[in-house]
Order: C-alpha cells, then structure tokens, then sequence
C-alpha cells in the first residue's frame, strides 16, 4: 500500500486497514441472556378496573347512601315510617346507630344491598386482575 | 438481511418470539461493536455498552418505524447509549504510546514500513486520539459506508457540522501518517 495525493483515499484505507473491533465470542448469547433477566425482572404494571379515583367516589357515594338512607328510612329494617322532619325520631335512632350491638338493632336493607355491591366490585377486580396476571405469567414462561 | 426479512423478523419478535431478536441483531453486531468501541476506546465498557444497547433496543423495539433502516436507528442507540456513558464516566481516552516503533524484520513494501498488522494498529491508535464524534463519523462514513445523511440520523448532528468534523478528522489522521513516515525514515536512518 503507498500513500496517495488524494488524502480522503488514504484516510479510508488506513481506516479499513484499522478494521473492525471484534466482540468476544458468545456476545449474542450474553445479549440473549440480558435481555431474558430483564424482561423477567420487569415489573407488570396492570391497571385496575377501577381505579383510586373510582374507589374514592364509590366509598363518598356509599357512605352517601348510608347516611341518607338512615336519615329518610330509619334504621329498623323497613322503609316505611319515617322522615328527615321527625326528629325525635331521629334522636331515639342515634343510641341504636352508636351501640350497634344492642338487641334492637336492625341492619337496613339500602345497607346490605350497598355492602353486597361492593363487595361485588372488589371481588370482579381481583378476579379479573387474577386472570390477567396468569395469563401474562403463562405467555412469559411459552416464551 | 434483506429489509422485508428484518420487517418479517421484527414483527416476529414484537409477537413475542424473543429468541429470533439474535438473528436481527447478528448482522450488525460487529460494527455495533467498532462504533461503541471507537467512542468509549477500552473493550470491557464496549462490551457493557453494547449489551446494554440491545436490551434497550429489544425494549423499544415497537417504537421503530419500519420507513428508516434498521441499522441506522440500531447505531443510533449505540451511539447515545456510548456518548452517555463517556460522558459520566470521563472516560481518558487512550494516547498513542510513543514507544511503538517498527520492528527490524518489518516488510518494507507494507505501508509506512510496518506490516499490515501494525499499521492496522497504529491507526487504531492514531484514531483514539481523535475527538469522539470526530472518530464516529470516520467509522461510520469510511468503515460502514454511511452517507452524509445516514450520520446525521444516526448521530443527530448536523450536515454542515459532520462535513467539517469529517474534514478535521481526515487532515489530523493524514498528519498522523506523516508523522509515522517521518518516523519510519529517521528510524530507517539512525538503524544505518
């Protein structure tokens, strides 16, 4: 090889000449490896159905509901019979609501209905979650 | 590989078949290898380097847009991820080592009196000391055949500013080469 006027042409041949930098052999199979930890490790992120937010907004609505309900329909297990304007018997339902455990206590059925819902939902959520989480777990482990 | 194989075989991946990501990345794993090199300049962060490229470039795979080349968006993430690291670690790039001198039972038809071997390592020397983009953009447009283009999206630097850096280069590598010949001859004489 001799050196030529053409500077751009020595350049390029003394860079060709310089060549490539080898890898060390099994670069592929350490990338591979790499790649497997870090897609294991990577965390799943899965949105809930019902977010914080929506949490947030069901317990307000829900204690929403509990106090009106107890407020316009009373707390004996009907709902017939009472009103916001009757305040004694407003007053005669408080010991009731605050001793909870007393003989006389009556669960209203706005109550029940309101806690087998939410039940409900937070049961759909982790079901749905559950589901999703065995079919990521799957697909991972076919890979 | 052909293009519509690389489509093929990035579709693949992104379907969730992991193990045909090696033979995406197989083709270019050399000079993924030589242009990490050439900007980090010691083996054992290149290899870092390169591996933590792949990763990042299996995991964002599904951002590539299948109108560039493959290789250009591949070397693009080989370049940041190698500036990023020389930039935190300060990297001391390595200095020729002056007391490289030419063998006696060197063949005198090889360039500048060294064998090919040597001079093949000269040059890597000679390039070390090279400003990093000055040394990238040498690699890229003499030893990948990178066009003017294909730099800039790969590097993200300007037209304008890549033919002046490639400009730089060639006239620092070519004093380089003058300096080795002045070498070769004094050496030449002093031996007689």
């Amino acid at each position: 090889m001799k050196l030529t006027s053409d500077p751009s042409d020595i350049v390029g041949k003394m860079i060709r000449l310089a060549g490539y930098e080898t890898p060390s052999p099994g670069m592929t199979e350490r990338i591979m490896n790499r790649i497997e930890v870090a897609t294991l490790k990577k965390p799943v992120n899965f949105r809930p159905i019902i977010g914080l937010r929506g949490w947030v907004f069901i317990g307000v609505l829900a204690i929403m509901l509990l106090i009106l309900s107890y407020i316009l329909m009373g707390n004996n297990g009907s709902n017939t019979g009472n009103s916001l304007i009757d305040i004694k018997l407003l007053l005669q339902k408080i010991p009731v609501f605050i001793e909870p455990f007393r003989s006389t206590l009556q669960v209203p059925k706005v109550l029940l209905f309101g806690l087998t819902g939410l039940l409900l939902l937070i049961g759909l959520d982790y079901l749905v979650s559950t589901l999703k989480w065995k079919k990521h777990t799957t697909n991972e482990i076919k890979q | 590989m052909n293009k519509l194989a690389e489509a093929y075989i990035i579709d693949q991946v992104l379907a969730g078949n992991k193990m045909l990501f090696s033979r995406l990345i197989d083709p270019y794993n050399v000079m993924a290898f030589t242009l990490a090199f050439r900007i980090v300049g010691n083996r054992e962060d290149t290899e870092e380097i390169v591996q933590d490229a792949f990763v990042k470039v299996y995991e964002h795979l599904g951002e590539f847009r299948k109108k560039s080349k493959f290789s250009t968006w591949l070397y693009r993430i080989i370049y940041n991820t190698a500036i990023t690291h020389t930039r935190k670690k300060k990297v001391v790039l390595q200095e020729i080592d002056n007391r490289f001198c030419p063998h006696e039972d060197s063949n005198p038809s090889d360039i500048c009196g060294f064998t090919e071997e040597e001079a093949g390592e000269f040059v890597r020397k000679a390039l070390a000391i090279l400003p990093e983009e000055e040394r990238t953009i040498v690699t890229l447009y003499y030893l990948n055949e990178s066009g003017i283009d294909e730099i800039h999206d790969i590097t993200g630097l300007s037209k304008a500013n890549i033919k002046v850096k490639l400009f730089r280069a060639r006239k620092k590598l070519q004093g380089n080469i003058r300096q080795i010949s002045d070498a070769v001859a004094l050496y030449s004489i002093n031996i007689q």
